[in-house]
């Protein structure tokens, strides 16, 4: 898979780009925390059940609902970091400035793509909490898994604007502090 | 416009974009999208998208995916990798070329709970390649064989890829990973007698070193019993049916972490880290999943996959000669994409297409025969100029070889696996016959 960096750490930060940083870092970790929240709740849930007094109730919907979650907040670290796989062989002779230029274009389409994505998704929660649908056993409202994706999003679509402005209107970057 | 036609336009126009540099992600959702407004309405999209991503990933299924990325990550960040090498030499390190053939075996171990082929190659390649060096082995072989080594990563159960194309064909993924588990063997077997054919031609590129004697290969063993633990209790778990695929990765994650930390590997400071490379890692797949899945939609409401389908169906062309085609599709593609797109980009295309024939096969061992020989023929594309993404990464770890010894040093692991692929597609039995002992 190519193009996986994890750190794009050159130079200096502008205050813009290291509060970014530290937004979508945390969200990921955030993630990474449900996950593994629900890696030991499972876990427990078997043992206790091997041991005869039955699994944890709603085992099932906490992993879904944890796998909701973790995907939307993990979406803004992998924006910042250009964690998304391209293909590269066939511009790879094109001159640096060219290549970033493209790249901020398609950067830019990607944060009118994500901004659409976190639009809809934000109607879907109004239509889903409306409903008022809560999870079988857990009894957990569904709108709840949609405020993670409408923030994955929305942060998704903000860090895609700030860099790719910042190579296309980089005196007006500069100016928000990006 | 007629909806073939345009579904063949809207391929055409996807991989020129994707060959424009735009990420795979985006360039699957921009297909979709237009795709979709043009065959269905704007009105459905919008209301499609109001609940796609949520309904897609508040899934038990596709949980399985962080929960093995993450075991993955923390098997990688708790350093075991040396003692799986070092365990892996004292048993086959005398021989010729042993030192390569323990990389290889030691990449197959660490695939075993690591999902990955990237970590695989990376981590195998950081303690292999200095010890390899050391001993007088060549740039090209060390390079070759971890490169080679790497790719069981993606092959051997638990497989991300092999997860993906279960999801979307539908299949049970304990049957996908057990019926992986012959041709991995395979693999292994092939890339040790490519290595033994290799230093008989060319002995001073990997000599042999000194042998352990009983006493220390199984103290090396002893050294690895917590993988060997791991390993079992989650993949046994699955495949004897104590545990969900989500419920063994989650058992697991939670192994990893004891036994890394009990064994002095992990630090609350790796496992923090561990949780951040789990994010980037299952991010780009859930963006490539979701854009792959607009697409899809649009290609489906276009009806084109079926309409191919029952096109080959219908026609009097062998179907051997159709999965040829198919695989040879693959070998190309792969050099320039990497496994995971290729699979989302062509499954729901090539599977219908390939179920529609008549191989003599059962469904459900033909479906798994597909998925195992796709898998096999992209994951190649890891090794093979000019996008193999394990020859990458071992090269900005080894910076002293130049990439083209690590060009030639793939070479014989190429040809073994092109004899791998021609072995599995003439006897498909080796993908299924395990699966049917074990489960049936």
């Amino acid at each position: 898979m190519s193009e996986i960096l994890t750190d794009s750490t050159e130079g200096p930060r502008a205050p813009l780009n290291t509060l970014l940083h530290r937004i979508c870092v945390s969200s990921a970790a955030v993630g990474g925390l449900v996950i593994f929240g629900a890696a030991f709740f499972v876990t427990f849930s078997i043992i206790k059940s091997l041991l005869g007094f039955g699994a944890m109730r709603g085992e099932f919907e906490l992993v879904e609902l944890a796998c909701a979650t973790s995907a939307s907040l993990f979406l803004p670290l992998c924006q910042l970091t250009k964690g998304h796989v391209l293909v590269d062989v066939f511009t790879g002779w094109l001159p640096v400035r060219v290549n970033q230029t493209v790249d901020a274009v398609w950067t830019l389409l990607f944060a009118i793509g994500w901004a659409f994505v976190c639009w809809r998704l934000f109607h879907g929660l109004w239509e889903v909490h409306g409903y008022g649908d809560r999870t079988m056993l857990l009894r957990v409202p569904v709108w709840w898994a949609y405020v993670p994706a409408v923030f994955g999003a929305g942060l998704s679509a903000f860090v895609a604007v700030v860099q790719s402005l910042s190579v296309l209107m980089p005196r007006l970057a500069r100016k928000v502090g990006a | 416009m007629d909806p073939f036609v345009f579904s063949i336009v809207l391929i055409v126009g996807l991989f020129a974009l994707i060959f424009m540099r735009m990420p795979i992600a985006l360039a699957m959702a921009l297909a979709g999208v237009v795709g979709y407004i043009q065959l269905s309405s704007f009105a459905s999209l919008k209301f499609y998208l109001s609940t796609a991503w949520v309904d897609k990933f508040m899934s038990y299924d596709f949980a399985v995916i962080p929960l093995f990325i993450l075991m993955g990550h923390l098997a990688t960040r708790s350093g075991i990798s040396a003692s799986i090498f070092n365990a892996a030499r004292a048993w086959i390190g005398h021989m010729r070329g042993g030192l390569a053939m323990a990389a290889v075996a030691g990449c197959a171990l660490f695939g075993s709970i690591s999902g990955s082929s990237l970590a695989t190659a990376s981590t195998m390649t950081r303690v292999a390649m200095p010890e390899m060096r050391k001993h007088g082995f060549s740039g090209a072989l060390s390079a070759g064989s971890l490169a080679a080594g790497g790719t069981l990563g993606i092959l051997i159960p638990p497989s991300i890829v092999l997860i993906i194309f279960a999801l979307l064909t539908e299949q049970n993924i304990v049957k996908l990973f057990l019926a992986a588990t012959v041709p991995g063997i395979l693999a292994v077997v092939g890339f040790m007698i490519a290595i033994s054919i290799y230093v008989r031609l060319f002995p001073e590129e990997g000599p042999t070193s000194e042998r352990s004697n009983f006493a220390e290969r199984i103290r090396a063993i002893g050294e690895i019993w917590h993988v060997l633990v791991i390993f079992s209790v989650v993949l046994g778990g699955i495949y004897g049916g104590l545990f969900t695929p989500a419920q063994g990765a989650s058992v697991g994650v939670v192994l990893t972490l004891v036994l890394g930390t009990l064994k002095g590997g992990l630090t609350l400071r790796s496992v923090l880290d561990s949780l951040i490379d789990t994010a980037g890692t299952s991010a780009m797949i859930f963006a490539i999943v979701f854009g792959a899945d607009l697409f899809n939609v649009a290609l489906a409401l276009s009806r084109m996959p079926l309409d191919v389908a029952q096109y080959f169906a219908a026609s009097d062309i062998a179907p051997m000669l159709i999965l040829l085609a198919i695989v040879v599709f693959y070998l190309v593609m792969g050099c320039l994409m990497d496994s995971l797109s290729m699979i989302l980009l062509t499954v729901p295309v090539f599977f219908p297409t390939v179920m529609a024939l008549d191989f003599g096969l059962l469904p459900e061992q033909q479906a798994m025969w597909f998925g195992i020989i796709a898998l096999v023929v992209v994951e190649m594309g890891l090794i093979t100029p000019p996008v193999g993404m394990n020859l990458f990464v071992i090269s900005a770890m080894a910076k002293d070889i130049p990439m083209k010894q690590i060009f030639r040093g793939t070479v014989p692991f190429i040809l073994a696996e092109f004899c791998r692929i021609a072995i599995l597609i003439s006897f498909p039995a080796l993908s299924y016959w395990l699966v049917d002992l074990v489960m049936n």
